[in-house]
């Protein structure tokens, strides 16, 4: 029943991986529009590429 | 109810829907959106190349639509190749404010990609998905594979070339 479990949540995550991706896009924007720390930008971006090859 | 295995978790649902909501163009997207508004000048120099990426974009997106009714899902090799330059470039413009000959590589590079796309989605039969270049494609055409009926959701029994591995 646990191996099922956990079967179920991974199947799950890479969905849940998809919607942290798209919650970077806002973040980005909103860094651009005010602070435009080039840290954040990089940082958002190395998240992103790993999340993506995830 | 059985439990699928740990192979499973790419699932073809997985895949699509990976394609569907296209995080990748909302991020990159966004990321391009950024570099107009922080170093406006890249955008300006290149902006005619972005616009025919994008139109590229739009077409593979629009052939992929009309011919499968699916949005496209190929992941080849070429396109990981650009995720890997995309990536790298935008980096190298957030943090400087200009790339120069990589831009320009890049551009080069997404053209390419951009038409092995196009091709792979051209001569596929069946839902193009995980196609690694036009190549695997048009051998696919010509003796199909059982993981594109399973990608598709088509019946395989109806192709008699059909290769099963």
């Amino acid at each position: 029943m646990a191996m099922l479990d956990l079967h179920r949540g991974l199947r799950r995550l890479p969905f849940a991986l998809t919607i942290l991706r798209l919650l970077l896009s806002p973040l980005m924007l909103a860094n651009a529009y005010s602070r435009r720390s080039p840290f954040v930008f990089i940082a958002c971006l190395i998240v992103a590429f790993c999340l993506g090859y995830l | 109810m059985m439990a699928s295995s740990p192979g499973d978790l790419a699932l073809r649902q997985t895949r699509y829907a990976d394609s569907t909501v296209s995080p990748d163009i909302i991020f990159y997207g966004s990321a391009l959106c950024c570099v107009w508004m922080v170093h406006p000048q890249v955008i300006h120099e290149h902006g005619i190349a972005f616009a025919s990426l994008i139109t590229l974009e739009l077409v593979g997106d629009t052939i992929g639509l009309l011919k499968f009714r699916h949005w496209p899902a190929v992941h080849s090799y070429l396109a990981k190749l650009w995720g890997i330059c995309l990536f790298a470039v935008l980096c190298q413009v957030l943090w400087k404010g200009s790339a120069g000959l990589t831009l320009c590589l890049l551009i080069s590079l997404g053209f390419v990609m951009y038409t092995d796309w196009i091709a792979i989605l051209v001569l596929s039969n069946t839902n193009a998905v995980d196609v690694p270049s036009a190549w695997q494609a048009l051998k696919r055409r010509r003796r199909p594979i059982l993981s594109d009926f399973v990608n598709s959701g088509e019946n395989p029994t109806s192709y008699p070339n059909l290769t099963i591995f």
